[in-house]
């Protein structure tokens, strides 16, 4: 039954995700009404959650993803893992899309999608996070306020 | 829904169908079962997915093992991803093309003659030794050098250069992948919390998978953090540790000399000390721990054309001085002043002077590691606002240093003001940086045999089954590791250790039913 769940979630996900690729970034961003996929945890619980663990991702807060969107079900927070890119993808993409999206950072070589030693190689989560303030890999070694915006 | 959708459908439940056994708990205590059963075996585990424990995986993986390479952080590559590998390497195609005479024993003492006698001469002519062979394997699968380099303390030029780490490390993980896919896996996220002995031999490893570096509080992550799900892995015939440095480790650092705390460094932000210290508990030998390399963002050589000063507006070091001397002196500066940098000035005929105009370039661009970024202003009034200077404290500074420059003498650190070709601070527009040295290598860490095999410093005797190569080791270098010698230590005990391990009898394992 909780395998059914996750799977319905998933086809929900999916068709988030066909919409999303017909649109671009603009139009998606104004798109609110999404439908959420089902969790099985309870409706207090949820709330409860959503308290502790917020969305800082402006983007993702508006259109209000539940918990299951993007982590599966699960009935314990200390279950779940940050996520892997090609969760991030279903959505997404591919790596290659989201980097033509900061493509103005190419010529420099410091694009934060395609950069000079890493390529695609870094999990998306290195740098966006989701519960908190994002960061940037790069920063480890590098004054990146002088390439780019702070990671959304 | 497509075809691919369901795929994606597919990874997504089983991602979450492994949450659900992932607490459960760990069978056995490391140390002291005999019988372990483990979820997994190999022949060989490489530690570390740098240059050294890539180079001991592919070598061992094309001896015909099953080989296992884990690596505790969020990408693969290591310190070496990152680093420029410069390679001093004897009887390269480019030293033959320029009929350039070279001996491992001359290089070998060239190593010898900076090391002021720490370490092991018979490690560094074994490292000389094996750089022909190291230079045709990498040839061999991939790499493709650029430039041809003579380089600071080498008496012939003999660095070759493939443009970065990433020339170096991307080719050979690629060649791993498209022709060891069979043989050899390499894992992320995979820390290596202990060794498990059996009779006294290393038969495999205690690991957590899907372990998240903790970013937000490096310096704690090998004893805070707690993610990850614990597994044990079997080693037929044995286990590299190929696990790097530790110049991030300011702990280690700052107790072994008290001013390195202040150090700055651009090695993997995994560069510390967690593994060697798991090591000694076992009984490996460290030696030279209390060694260090420093450099800076901008060449040595190219500081003189600019005035140092300390938060307070001061000057307090010859910006002439040889490299030990300034980054000694910087690094207690700043311990005077709770952390804070000191700031290096230039003006635009200063800038012009750069020997290195390509590290100039970089700097402006922050594309010079750490702290490594200049600015540019039009007036000191501008420089003194962006790093916090009362302004009138930074004319002053000024002032003194260019009627010091007129008189011909600096009175107070004997800068030689002959050489200075008109550089001064006159000239708009100005060019400044926080200056801290960065800790780009530690020479020290756990002995090794020339075989790559680890001592164990109670019985004086080698561990069966444990090996280690690359940053990790200890006493090959000794007290400023030459430039441009790190590649070829990586390389020869990379190969040596991939040698010898491939070479030991394996023992029977069991696996967890
Ligand atoms: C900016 C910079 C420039 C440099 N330039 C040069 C140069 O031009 N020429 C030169 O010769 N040298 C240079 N060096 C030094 C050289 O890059 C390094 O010494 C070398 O890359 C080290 O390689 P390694 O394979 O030993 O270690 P690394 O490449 O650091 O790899 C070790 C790996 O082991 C992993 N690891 C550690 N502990 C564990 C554990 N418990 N479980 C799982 N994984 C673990 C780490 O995460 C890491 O990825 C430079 C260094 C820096 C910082
Ligand atoms: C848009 C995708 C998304 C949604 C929706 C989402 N998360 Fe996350 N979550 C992430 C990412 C990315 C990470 C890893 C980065 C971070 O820690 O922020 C993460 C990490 C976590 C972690 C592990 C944090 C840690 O490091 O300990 C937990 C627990 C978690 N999320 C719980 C939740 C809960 C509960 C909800 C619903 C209220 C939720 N998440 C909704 C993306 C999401
Ligand atoms: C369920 C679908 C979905 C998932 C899963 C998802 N996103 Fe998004 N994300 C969106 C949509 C829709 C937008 C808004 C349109 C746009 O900018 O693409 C968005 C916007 C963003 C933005 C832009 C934010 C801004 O303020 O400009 C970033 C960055 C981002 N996502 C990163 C991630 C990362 C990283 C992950 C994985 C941890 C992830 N997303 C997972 C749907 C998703
Ligand atoms: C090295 C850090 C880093 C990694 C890794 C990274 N990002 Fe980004 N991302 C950034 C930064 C920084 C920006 C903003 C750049 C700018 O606009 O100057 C950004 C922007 C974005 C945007 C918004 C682009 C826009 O149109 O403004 C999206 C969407 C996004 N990232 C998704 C992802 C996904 C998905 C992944 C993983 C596949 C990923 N990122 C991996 C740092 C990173
Ligand atoms: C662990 C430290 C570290 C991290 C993390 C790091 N860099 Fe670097 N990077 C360096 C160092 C050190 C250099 C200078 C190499 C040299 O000495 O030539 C450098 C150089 C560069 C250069 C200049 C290359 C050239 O020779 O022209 C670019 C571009 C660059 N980095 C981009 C990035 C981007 C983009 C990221 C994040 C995705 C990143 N770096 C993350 C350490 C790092």
């Amino acid at each position: 039954m909780k395998k059914l769940f996750i799977v319905l979630g998933i086809i929900m996900i999916a068709s988030i995700a066909f919409l999303y690729q017909g649109m671009n970034a603009k139009e998606q961003s104004k798109k609110t009404d999404v439908v959420l996929p089902a969790t099985t945890l309870s409706a207090s619980k949820l709330s409860e959650l959503k308290n502790d663990y917020p969305s800082k991702n402006d983007q993702h807060k508006k259109l209000g993803f539940d918990c299951v969107t993007c982590h599966g079900d699960f009935k314990d927070p200390k279950e779940v893992l940050p996520l892997e890119n090609k969760q991030c993808l279903t959505c997404h993409g591919d790596y290659k899309k989201v980097a033509e999206r900061t493509s103005f950072l190419d010529k420099n070589e410091v694009n934060p999608h395609d950069g000079f030693h890493h390529k695609d190689e870094l999990d998306c989560a290195s740098c966006h996070r989701e519960h908190k303030p994002s960061v940037n890999y790069c920063a480890n070694c590098h004054d990146t306020k002088v390439w780019m915006k702070a990671t959304p | 829904m497509d075809r691919r959708t369901f795929i994606k459908t597919g990874a997504i439940t089983a991602t979450a169908a492994a949450l659900s056994v992932s607490s459960i708990a760990p069978f056995v205590d490391a140390e002291e079962n005999t019988d372990t059963e483990f979820d997994e075996v190999f022949d060989i585990i490489v530690v570390g997915s740098g240059l050294a424990g890539t180079t001991s995986a592919i070598t061992a993986a094309e001896h015909g093992n099953k080989v296992l390479v884990v690596d505790k952080m969020n990408i693969l590559g290591g310190t070496s991803l990152i680093s420029g590998l410069n390679f001093s390497c004897v009887g390269s195609d480019e030293q033959k093309a320029r009929g350039i005479k070279d001996t491992p024993e001359l290089m070998a003492e060239d190593m010898r003659k900076v090391s002021e006698d720490y370490g092991d001469p018979e490690l560094s002519l074994t490292v000389a030794r094996m750089t022909t062979r190291f230079y045709h394997f990498l040839k061999d699968r991939g790499v493709v050098f650029k430039e041809f380099k003579q380089l600071g303390g080498h008496s012939v030029a003999r660095a070759v250069w493939a443009g970065g780490g990433a020339f170096v490390i991307r080719p050979l993980h690629a060649y791993a992948r498209e022709n060891l896919a069979d043989r050899l896996t390499m894992r992320k996220r995979c820390k290596v919390d202990d060794i498990v002995f059996e009779n006294g031999r290393a038969v495999g490893l205690k690991v957590r998978e899907n372990y998240y570096f903790d970013f937000d509080d490096p310096q704690n992550d090998d004893k805070k953090n707690k993610t990850g799900t614990v597994k044990y892995i079997g080693a037929k015939k044995g286990i590299v540790f190929a696990s790097g440095g530790y110049c991030r480790d300011k702990k280690l650092l700052g107790a072994e000399a008290d001013i390195l705390e202040e150090t700055n460094s651009d090695a993997n932000p995994g560069a510390r000390s967690g593994t060697m210290q798991m090591l000694m508990s076992h009984g490996a030998q460290a030696v030279n721990l209390s060694l260090f390399r420093l450099a800076y963002p901008i060449p040595t050589e190219d500081l003189m054309w600019g005035m140092l000063i300390n938060p307070d507006g001061k000057r307090f070091v010859n910006e002439f001085g040889n490299r030990n001397t300034i980054g000694m002196t910087i690094l207690k500066e700043k311990k005077k002043f709770d952390g804070k940098a000191p700031l290096l000035i230039y003006d635009q005929t200063g800038a012009d002077n750069f020997h290195d105009k390509q590290r100039f370039q970089l700097s402006m661009e922050a594309k010079n590691g750490y702290e490594g970024t200049m600015y540019k202003f039009q007036t000191l009034k501008e420089v003194a606002k962006y790093f916090g200077y009362d302004p009138r404290v930074l004319q002053k500074a000024v002032d003194e240093y260019n009627a010091a420059l007129d008189s011909g003498v600096d009175q107070e650190f004997g800068k030689d003001f002959s050489q200075m070709n008109g550089a001064a601070l006159r000239k708009a527009p100005f060019y400044a940086m926080r200056l801290t040295p960065k800790c780009t290598y530690t020479p020290g860490g756990v002995r090794i045999t020339k075989e790559a095999q680890m001592i164990n410093s109670a019985t004086g005797e080698t561990f069966e089954g444990l090996f280690a190569a690359g940053e990790a080791t200890g006493g090959v270098h000794g007290a400023m590791r030459l430039t441009a010698c790190s590649v070829p230590d990586c390389g020869a005990f990379g190969l040596i250790s991939g040698d010898n391990v491939s070479a030991m009898k394996p023992v029977k394992l069991k696996m967890k039913s």
